[in-house]
């Protein structure tokens, strides 16, 4: 029977490994499980996402085949009594070797990921930096805008609360700091995640990709996006979620305007 | 059969796996008491306890009247307003045109399946909305005639007036369709189940307070039931405006424990503040009528409708209590001048400001002690019995928010409830505006500036 299981289970995880990969990028399982991305780079992630998971996957189908493979002829046997066998060093080379060999494809991918994403700000021709200060505490995010002097985390910046404008089709330049706690910034549409450590400047760039958007946005219309805190920060954890709304480059002037100017609100 | 008993064992983990998906928590029904202090309020006035123990009983029964309870709320709708249709059980009636924009704006996005169903003529197969089930009940039973496609949606509303018959406007059922889901408006029994999602846990039941996150924050979670707000552009210690209580839920109060609501839709936030509002005139009418009730010993409908409509008056007079302020000055243009100026004031005998806040603002003034009858040194005490601490003004984190007008009404009207007083009548406005701009002054380099580091 034997004969029959292992080939059989390393079929149908090779297959997933090649679906995932060779699928097109919309029928893959990280497409499926997260909200349409929308950064430059974002694919990678889906894809590495989805390499993991049909590695996983096959690991996850030959070990559990195994396991009731052993019990279902185990339980054949009238004695009930189950062989012996000392080491051997075949086995011992094969499952030291199978997760080494994965596990270094995996940090070569996720590197190789990693430097897609961090090179997508830095592109020639997009232009310089969209700078937000975000100061996260318990529990929200407050987005400080630069004022008159261009830099952020300055008495004169423009501050909101749990609400994050940014722009399309330009480098966007976070400097995070905590004020308490260890606080994550995850938003799950742009494929990025980071945490903020409390005494330190944490800094998260990306470009928003005006093509991945959803239709409409180029005649003027915004997009929003979900935010939220992904490390467990307090008793107010589950209330710590933001919007981001990804504005054009006029709406975004005016709507910064509009934030500046209500420093001077009287009501 | 030992792999038989492991399938069995499987099976029975993959169901309990399943029924705990299931498991929806049913959260407890609130319901509303009378304080503890007003059984209290009765043996002061020589009650005995089993007597006072009655007549905060009947003061229960009252506010049961007049506010109804959680599950099924409802403010008694006094005569007098019955000539202006006044009815406070229905906030929307109180919005503008710019607070139902703002409302459609966010029902826009939250009912976006819905509108487009309706927009697309799809009136039966309009999805039901997650999570608002009274919504969805509201909109099957006002809608039935066009989910059941009895009726044809470019047809008049039935309610709607005849064409030709007048000016008015009139409504097709498709219009009226997408004006429900765009008009969405939470009753005040929806207000009540978000207030105990997102605010029982600090404010309690009854606004007082005293949730069970509640009672180890300091500062302490707003008691409501005294209708004193600190945060308000009225005058101190006056109720506030619906646009005072939104602000704060919008924004939350910077350096508390109370978080921004901005992420809750427009229509919801609203909802909160009048379930706010209904909490602090219910609890400031409890202690009107057990006062009145007190001195008359008894307690009589009518004695609690006029205390009723006592506090409702207090409320109805904020719009003519505003705290006004001069046109703003922008913060980034103050000199070092007005700098110099604000700090002779802040040291100075007219603003004596360093009473409390202390010389450098670190809110170490001698003013916020005051000796109790053992002679010993105490804090005093705010209206809610809290210790009162004066803003360090070093820090930079105000409470009521740093924009100018913000510190300018507080340092021109003072603070609702606290030690903090109006400013001397003797201060003009320049003066208040040169206090404005020292006290911004004095949060100094709270943060190391940063730039864009991404190289172009």
């Amino acid at each position: 029977m034997m004969r029959y299981v292992l080939p059989l289970l390393v079929l149908l995880g090779a297959g997933a490994a090649f679906w995932s990969v060779l699928s097109p990028h919309e029928l893959g399982l990280g497409a499926a499980v997260f909200p349409d991305e929308v950064t430059r780079g974002g694919e990678a992630v889906d894809r590495l996402f989805d390499e993991i998971a049909a590695l996983m996957g096959f690991l996850l189908l030959l070990t559990a085949g195994l396991i009731a493979w052993v019990v279902v002829r185990g339980a054949g046997r009238r004695d009930g009594l189950g062989s012996e066998r000392t080491g051997s060093a075949a086995l011992e080379f094969i499952w030291t070797a199978l997760p080494a060999v994965a596990l270094a494809l995996l940090l070569v991918r996720q590197l190789e990921v990693r430097k897609v994403l961090a090179d997508a700000p830095s592109a020639e021709g997009l232009g310089a930096p969209f700078v937000v200060g975000v100061d996260a505490h318990q529990f929200e995010w407050r987005f400080r805008y630069p004022g008159r002097d261009g830099a952020v985390w300055t008495a004169d910046d423009v501050v909101t609360v749990n609400e994050l404008a940014l722009p399309a089709g330009r480098p966007v330049e976070l400097v995070m700091r905590s004020r308490d706690v260890i606080h994550s910034f995850f938003a799950p549409a742009l494929r990025t995640k980071r945490d903020i450590v409390p005494g330190r400047d944490t800094r998260l760039a990306f470009v928003i990709d005006p093509e991945d958007l959803p239709l409409g946005f180029t005649s003027g219309q915004e997009a929003q996006l979900g935010l939220e805190c992904a490390e467990l920060c307090g008793w107010g954890h589950g209330a710590m979620v933001g919007r981001i709304r990804v504005l054009g480059a006029d709406a975004l002037t005016r709507w910064l305007t509009a934030r500046s100017d209500e420093r001077l609100a009287t009501d | 059969m030992t792999a038989l008993s492991g399938l069995v064992a499987l099976g029975g983990f993959v169901a309990l796996l399943g029924a705990g998906c299931g498991l929806e928590p049913v959260p407890p029904v609130m319901e509303f008491t009378v304080s503890p202090d007003t059984q209290f309020a009765f043996e002061d006035e020589g009650l005995e306890p089993a007597d006072a123990a009655v007549a905060a009983g009947q003061v229960e029964g009252a506010l049961q009247l007049l506010f109804g309870s959680p599950a099924r709320p409802g403010y008694l709708v006094l005569e007098a307003w019955e000539a202006d249709e006044r009815d406070p059980n229905f906030g929307q009636d109180e919005l503008d045109d710019a607070a139902w924009e703002a409302v459609a704006r966010d029902n826009e996005v939250r009912f976006a399946r819905q509108l487009e169903a309706v927009r697309k003529g799809d009136h039966v197969q309009v999805p039901r909305p997650w999570g608002a089930v009274a919504t969805w009940a509201r909109w099957k039973w006002a809608f039935s005639p066009l989910i059941e496609a009895r009726v044809d949606p470019s047809n008049l509303h039935p309610s709607s007036p005849v064409p030709g018959d007048s000016d008015e406007p009139s409504f097709t059922w498709a219009d009226e369709a997408e004006r429900f889901w765009q008009r969405q408006y939470p009753a005040l029994v929806e207000s009540a189940a978000l207030y105990q999602r997102h605010c029982v846990h600090c404010h309690g039941v009854t606004g007082a307070g005293d949730g069970p996150s509640g009672v180890t924050l300091e500062p302490a979670p707003r008691d409501f039931r005294r209708g004193v707000f600190k945060w308000s552009a009225v005058e101190a210690g006056h109720r506030p405006r619906r646009a005072d209580l939104l602000r704060v839920l919008e924004r939350g109060v910077e350096g508390t424990a109370m978080p921004s609501f901005a992420r809750l839709t427009r229509a919801e936030r609203e909802g909160l503040v009048d379930w706010v509002r209904l909490l602090a005139v219910r609890g400031e009418t409890e202690l009107l009528v057990t006062a009145l009730a007190a001195q008359r010993g008894s307690v009589t409908p009518e004695l609690a409708t006029q205390a009723y409509g006592r506090t409702w008056s207090r409320w109805d007079e904020a719009a003519d209590r505003l705290a006004e302020v001069p046109a703003m000055r922008d913060p980034d243009a103050f000199t070092p001048e007005d700098v110099a100026r604000g700090a002779a004031l802040f040291a100075g005998d007219t603003a004596k400001c360093t009473t409390c806040h202390g010389a450098a603002g670190h809110g170490d003034g001698d003013a916020i002690w005051e000796l109790d009858e053992d002679g010993a040194r105490t804090r005093r005490l705010d209206l809610w019995g809290a210790p009162s601490a004066p803003r360090d003004l070093t820090l930079g984190v105000f409470h009521g928010g740093d924009r100018p007008a913000d510190l300018y009404r507080r340092i021109r009207y003072g603070i609702g409830g606290t030690i903090m007083p109006a400013a001397d009548p003797g201060l003009s406005e320049d003066d208040v505006f040169a206090l404005v701009a020292y006290v911004l002054s004095l949060r100094g380099p709270r943060f190391a500036p940063a730039t864009g580091e991404v190289p172009r």
